[in-house]
């Protein structure tokens, strides 16, 4: 077999899973090299049960492998135990005494193993020190993405259950202050390293009050922006978030004002009630996004006029998303939609339709208008152009 | 006349011996399709060598030429990912590969020259399948590879495969 040339054994090694890939290469030294271009995937993982991070700087500090990691994900998902044993129990509320327990024990446990892990690795995985570490050498790092709402466990020997109670909002854990501060660590080290160009970030439930930290802190983190081409941020608002509201807008406004380049920007505010962005857009309004082609807001409120303002002042717009799904359970209706305290939605799109040339244009969820009472509820996304609803009776 | 003088090619092995083949069987070829295509009609009528290939080995790829004649030709870059990683192979095509290690080898290596990317495909599935379920001992023993690894080696590559561990 090592009479093959190189582009044979090449062609040889694609076709190999990794355990076969992992024996091929501990035959020889030729082996173990060609071997190493496929051995590491370009997207890498951190699982809370697991001792990621170090594995993350192992491959970073390898000649070979640190080049080829492009994209990384932080799953750091944890359950609400207190949620999540009620929707354990109403989940098999209908089966028999005897099999019921079975099944719950049986999930218990398997998740009392996990728990007992993620407890020793999940708060290395933000460490600042080792992320310091480990992006100082990821030099093809472009997307980053942390996520609270992926499926946290290990997807083999996972009791059913577990990935059916996962699924109820309510099962996911937001610890507010360790997520703040995960992001920020997260952040700061990837400020650190101005040869790191990350295009893509994203963040699918990131507690409001991150941008509530004081303002040297923001801009001392605001360069992670620089190079986004996307970005997508998730935001967990509580009813006390309502206190430092307008310095968290400003705060936001500035890291979006760092993103000169940003292409798509998606902005989710999920709240018990619509979280007013009037002073985002007006923030935003002064210094626009030269670049900016595509644009989703949901679970937002302002008026007609901001809202429009704010979208006609992005003059390269292309798609345009109001509103979306929302938090909802299966079967619930959508909840992400678009308050209007002033005006009318079909003011706005009247005024969008003639400012911007858009290729798509489309709405979701619980949309009012405030003055005239006038409500609708859109269970999925919308064509603006096609609907008449929204025309005054 | 000059139809069944286009119909077929002599080919020459590397050792000297001229085979007769179909036209439409040699084709399977892209090195021999392009070069008939390049150089017209008046090819047909001189043998073709052959230089890499010896006799009993180009005897083999036509005859899987043969059985495939009729097949669809493969499309100019088909690098799906379907494609690879599958290792599945039609039952002809296994039974055709039970030959030694030496003419599994010299097949791949034909038909790699000969640009016959089927019969590649095949051949290195075979391989892959060969190596599948082994230990690194066991691959060593069954493709005669030298171990030239020192221990620290060994352990460091160890390690790194332990640094793949991805789902």
């Amino acid at each position: 077999m090592d009479r093959l040339p190189v582009e044979l054994r090449q062609t040889l090694l694609e076709l190999l899973d990794r355990p076969e890939l992992k024996a091929i290469r501990l035959t020889s030294k030729s082996w173990a090299s060609l071997g190493a271009e496929y051995l590491v995937s370009p997207s890498f993982t951190t699982f809370p049960y697991r001792d990621d991070i170090t594995r993350l700087i192992n491959l970073s500090a390898h000649p070979k492998f640190s080049f080829r990691i492009q994209s990384l994900t932080f799953n750091l998902g944890e359950m609400n135990e207190y949620h999540a044993r009620h929707n354990a129990y109403f989940l098999n509320y209908m089966r028999e005494y005897e099999s019921r327990l079975f099944t719950l024990e049986e999930t218990w446990s398997t998740y009392h193993r996990w728990k007992a892990l993620k407890e020793q690795y999940l708060p290395r995985v933000c460490d600042l020190a080792l992320l310091t570490e480990a992006f100082s050498s990821l030099s093809n790092l472009k997307d980053i993405s942390v996520s609270l709402t992926n499926f946290p466990f290990p997807s083999t020997d996972c009791p059913e259950l577990l990935s059916q109670m996962w699924r109820i909002p309510s099962t996911r854990l937001l610890p507010r202050i360790p997520t703040t501060s995960r992001f920020t660590s997260l952040l700061s080290a990837i400020s650190l390293f101005p040869h790191l160009t990350i295009q893509t970030l994203s963040h699918d439930r990131l507690p409001f009050e991150f941008f509530a930290q004081n303002r040297p802190l923001i801009s001392s983190i605001s360069p992670a922006f620089t190079h986004l081409t996307s970005l997508a941020l998730t935001l967990d608002y509580h009813d006390s978030n309502a206190l430092h509201h307008e310095p968290a807008c400003q705060n936001l406004a500035l890291c979006l004002h760092r993103a000169t380049n940003l292409h798509t920007l998606s902005l989710t505010f999920q709240s018990r009630t619509k979280v007013s962005i009037s002073a985002l857009l007006s923030a935003c309004c002064d210094i626009p996004l030269r670049d900016l082609r595509s644009l989703r807001l949901e679970g937002i409120a302002c008026t007609e006029d901001e809202l429009a303002d704010f979208l006609t002042a992005h003059a390269g717009l292309k798609t345009v998303v109001l509103g979306g799904p929302g938090v909802r359970t299966p079967h619930q209706p959508a909840t992400g939609g678009v308050h209007l305290r002033e005006g009318t939605f079909a003011g706005l799109f009247e005024r969008v339709g003639r400012g911007l040339g858009l290729e798509s244009f489309e709405i979701m969820g619980d949309l009012l208008e405030v003055e005239s009472g006038r409500r609708w509820l859109l269970d999925g996304l919308e064509d603006v152009r096609s609907l008449d609803i929204f025309q005054s009776e | 006349m000059s139809t069944e003088k286009a119909s077929t090619i002599t080919l020459t092995s590397n050792d000297g011996v001229s085979i007769e083949v179909d036209r439409q069987v040699a084709e399977r070829s892209m090195l021999i399709k392009n070069m008939m295509e390049d150089l017209g009609e008046g090819a047909t009528a001189t043998a073709v060598p052959i230089p890499n290939v010896n006799e009993s080995v180009l005897k083999k790829v036509i005859e899987w030429c043969e059985h495939h004649k009729n097949d669809p030709q493969p499309a100019q870059d088909d690098d799906s990912d379907s494609r690879k990683k599958t290792t599945d192979i039609e039952e002809w095509d296994q039974k055709f590969m039970q030959v030694d290690q030496e003419m599994l080898f010299e097949i791949i290596l034909a038909s790699n020259y000969l640009d016959i990317k089927p019969l590649l495909d095949v051949g290195c599935k075979t391989v892959a399948n060969m190596i599948k379920g082994k230990s690194p001992e066991e691959i060593r023993k069954t493709f005669n590879i030298t171990n030239d690894f020192t221990p620290e080696e060994e352990e460091q590559i160890r390690r790194e495969n332990e640094w793949a561990e991805d789902r």
